[in-house]
């Protein structure tokens, strides 16, 4: 796919709940993007395939250059929990979110769906795969939740 | 003594020119034998090497493949990678021939000197930087960070890098961080989402990036995930820094930017994608209202 293709798309963040289908139609777009280390978006992917969605796929760091040239009409990122500070989001949330509103882009939360054990905890590995020789491995930063607060 | 294989990844030896995979880094370092135009435009196209390893293969191509001009060369690297300013290497050679005896020589010359200038370019950088860096960098910069920290530690700076991984060729995790840990300088790295966490937590207080091309205005083309960092930085009030080469006096719009085939956006997973579409622009504009500053070469 080419990004000449792209237009008005809906941006997926984090692990769908199958909830938040009702609000998309078929003929949307859908960007999923990977939501590094858990790889959500792989899984994403499949289960929207599955259900005949429009959808492609992205890397987190491809969500830029989208939001720049104008592709994306709305973001939904989905939380873990829910708090009068914000909502607790998984590791990476807040530079969607934050790109999003850096862009005038409109943002959705929503709960996210049922975890699952990912293969991954950090940018150590990828789908569980090592990068990382092992003496080095106290040196990759481990994802943690990140609370976007209502301040942002 | 600090080093990489990263500063020089492509070498000429005889008639052969020998590129590092650095697609196999960091677990395995092998090279690759080119001895014909065909190989050279395969292990560019395969990202056997770039940045500046592709820089190197295009000047040695010009040196053993002679039946060709520097300037048709320029054509071929360019309908492989197409962002690339090859034609500008092609006038750069045709310009030193003229001052040299053979094309060898002005190539040897000409990477001699642009190693100094590499050098001078960490200086000048950092003596920009404060007295304790926190670094943000994507993707890699062939050694150039190195030169950096040996430039710092003169001026009694310390250091501390954070390397986002840079999907989906983790150019950041294989070679950048492991080449900084690999001659124990302070480096952690990072998933390429965690960059607002670390700007928003002040764990961070400069972005550092190569650039592939930049304008004289001030514009440069890096590495996609760049431009998002830059527009983060900009928000936490935090300076972007671009190591920039030969900046061009044209619209930085009217460059091409290449989209690899999607099935690269997968390439380390193992799950049947076939059926599954995806995107892969291979850079990213980044303006000049977002770069603080260009740090060029000469």
């Amino acid at each position: 796919m080419r990004l000449f293709q792209i237009d008005k798309a809906i941006l997926l963040w984090g692990l769908i709940n199958e909830e938040v289908l009702s609000l998309f139609k078929k003929e949307d777009l859908l960007g999923i993007t990977e939501s590094r280390p858990y790889l959500y978006g792989l899984k994403n992917i499949f289960f929207l395939k599955n259900k005949d969605y429009n959808c492609f796929y992205l890397t987190d760091n491809m969500v830029g250059i989208l939001f720049a040239s104008g592709k994306i009409k709305s973001t939904y990122i989905f939380y873990k929990e829910k708090s009068d500070k914000g909502f607790l989001c998984p590791s990476g949330s807040l530079y969607v979110y934050l790109l999003s509103r850096l862009h005038n882009i409109e943002v959705n939360f929503f709960p996210q769906g049922e975890l699952e054990k990912s293969l991954d905890k950090d940018a150590s590995t990828l789908g569980g795969k090592p990068f990382v020789k092992k003496e080095d491995l106290k040196f990759v930063v481990l994802s943690q939740d990140e609370l976007i607060g209502t301040n942002l | 003594m600090y080093s990489s294989p990263l500063l020089f990844p492509v070498k000429l030896e005889g008639k052969n020119i020998i590129v590092l995979d650095e697609t196999l880094l960091p677990f395995k370092e092998e090279y690759i034998e080119v001895d014909s135009l065909k190989k050279a435009l395969e292990v560019l196209g395969s990202m056997k090497t770039r940045a500046f390893g592709q820089v190197l293969l295009f000047f040695y191509s010009c040196v053993l493949f002679k039946e060709y001009s520097p300037s048709h060369l320029s054509q071929e690297f360019k309908r492989v990678r197409p962002t690339f300013a090859f034609e500008f290497l092609a006038e750069l050679v045709e310009e030193e021939v003229k001052k040299a005896k053979t094309i060898q020589e002005a190539v040897d010359n000409f990477i001699k000197g642009f190693d100094s200038l590499r050098r001078k370019r960490a200086k000048r950088l950092a003596q920009i930087l404060p007295s304790f860096p926190k670094i943000l960098t994507i993707c890699n910069v062939n050694g150039e960070l190195i030169y950096l920290y040996e430039e710092l530690k003169k001026l009694n700076k310390s250091c501390l890098f954070y390397v986002s991984e840079t999907r989906p060729y983790l150019q950041g995790t294989r070679l950048t961080f492991w080449e900084l840990r690999k001659n124990n300088i302070p480096a952690y790295l990072v998933c390429d989402n965690q960059a607002a966490k670390l700007m928003k937590e002040k764990k961070v207080n400069c972005v550092i990036t190569g650039a592939d091309r930049s304008t004289t205005k001030g514009d440069i083309i890096n590495k996609v995930g760049s431009y998002a960092l830059a527009k983060l930085a900009k928000y936490f009030n935090i300076p972007f820094y671009a190591l920039v080469q030969y900046p061009e006096d044209i619209d930085i719009k009217s460059i091409e930017i290449e989209e690899r085939p999607q099935e690269e956006v997968f390439m380390f997973l193992e799950e049947d994608f076939s059926e599954v579409e995806a995107v892969y622009p291979s850079f990213d504009v980044v303006e000049k209202c977002l770069v603080t500053q260009m740090i060029n070469i000469r």
